[in-house]
């Protein structure tokens, strides 16, 4: 069976914590009642998240996102910012497919406002307004899409440059 | 009812994957409130916004992991006295800009697109951080 190898990382910052427990009791409750406070803060959260996962897992897959993202467009752009948020897992697992999209007509600006926008996740939304509130939350989502499209713009204009365009 | 199975199956695998890094950071974060004081944070950090803010993009640009994480440490930043401005970079790095990524990235789409896309990504951090805290600050 493959370990996850975060699993390591959690049983090396435990054994600092067993270390301090031996050393310095002091330390040590004062840093575990704080790790419980805040796991306790956040736990609630999560059913939330979860939640959100399931619906997002069930009525939107990557390939309903690919199947749009080449519209027209106008439809491919929408399609590319909700694309882009709504698109879930680690970033590297969309290159192949971003670069068989750019193979087959979307544009390295296209690319890159999608790979931007998924700093948006609507998944952890409860998570951002519990530390930061609604308003950053939400002036945050907006900033970040509008800057998607000049980060489009930026990387098409440096893109130019290439002598191996793709 | 298959896909909904198949939904709560995959969340499940996904929520679980996030468990160990999670409490690790928690694991970490309590340290780092016994062991760093105020003080310590201020001198990371306390070089003004425009400086700040591309300390928080730094940090962000070279960690890993499920964006949560960037919330929970961001918040909690926020809270030892860093600025909006330096953490919102610090969050949106966390995403938008993968240093530990970049050989894969240029692999697959190109080294050129890599390079150009991440430092794009990474300048316009700051301009979404700066135009953040300029929007809250002035109070919408």
């Amino acid at each position: 069976m493959k370990i996850n190898k975060s699993w390591y990382f959690l049983l090396a910052i435990s054994l600092i914590y067993l270390a301090l427990f031996c050393c310095n009791p002091a330390i040590f409750w004062s840093s575990f009642n704080f790790f419980i406070k805040t796991l306790i803060k956040i736990i609630p959260i999560f059913a939330f998240i979860f939640i959100l996962m399931v619906l997002v897992n069930k009525y939107i897959d990557n390939d309903f996102i690919i199947k749009h993202l080449r519209g027209s467009k106008i439809k491919s752009w929408f399609y590319i910012i909700i694309g882009g948020i709504i698109s879930t897992g680690p970033m590297y697992v969309w290159y192949p497919l971003l670069s068989d999209l750019r193979n087959k007509g979307i544009s390295n600006g296209e690319v890159a406002s999608f790979l931007y926008n998924r700093s948006i996740k609507p998944a952890f939304l409860p998570i951002i307004i519990l530390y930061f509130g609604v308003t950053y939350t939400v002036v945050l989502s907006i900033v970040i899409i509008l800057m998607s499209f000049v980060q489009a713009l930026l990387v098409e204009f440096l893109m130019s440059f290439s002598l191996n365009k793709k | 009812m298959h896909l909904m199975k198949k939904s709560i199956k995959k969340s499940t695998k996904a929520l679980f994957n996030m468990v160990p890094i999670l409490i690790s950071i928690l694991l970490l974060i309590g340290l780092l409130d016994s062991f760093l004081s105020k003080n310590v944070y201020e001198k990371v950090f306390g070089h003004g916004t425009f400086l700040d803010s591309i300390i928080g993009g730094l940090f962000g640009s070279i960690s890993a992991g499920a964006p949560v994480n960037s919330y929970i440490l961001g918040g909690e930043f926020l809270k030892n006295g860093v600025g909006l401005t330096a953490v919102t970079a610090f969050i949106v790095t966390w995403v938008s800009v993968g240093v530990i990524q970049l050989p894969i990235e240029g692999k697959i789409l190109g080294m050129k697109f890599a390079v150009i896309r991440n430092i794009s990504a990474f300048v316009l951090a700051i301009f979404v951080a700066l135009i953040t805290s300029f929007i809250i600050k002035i109070g919408v």
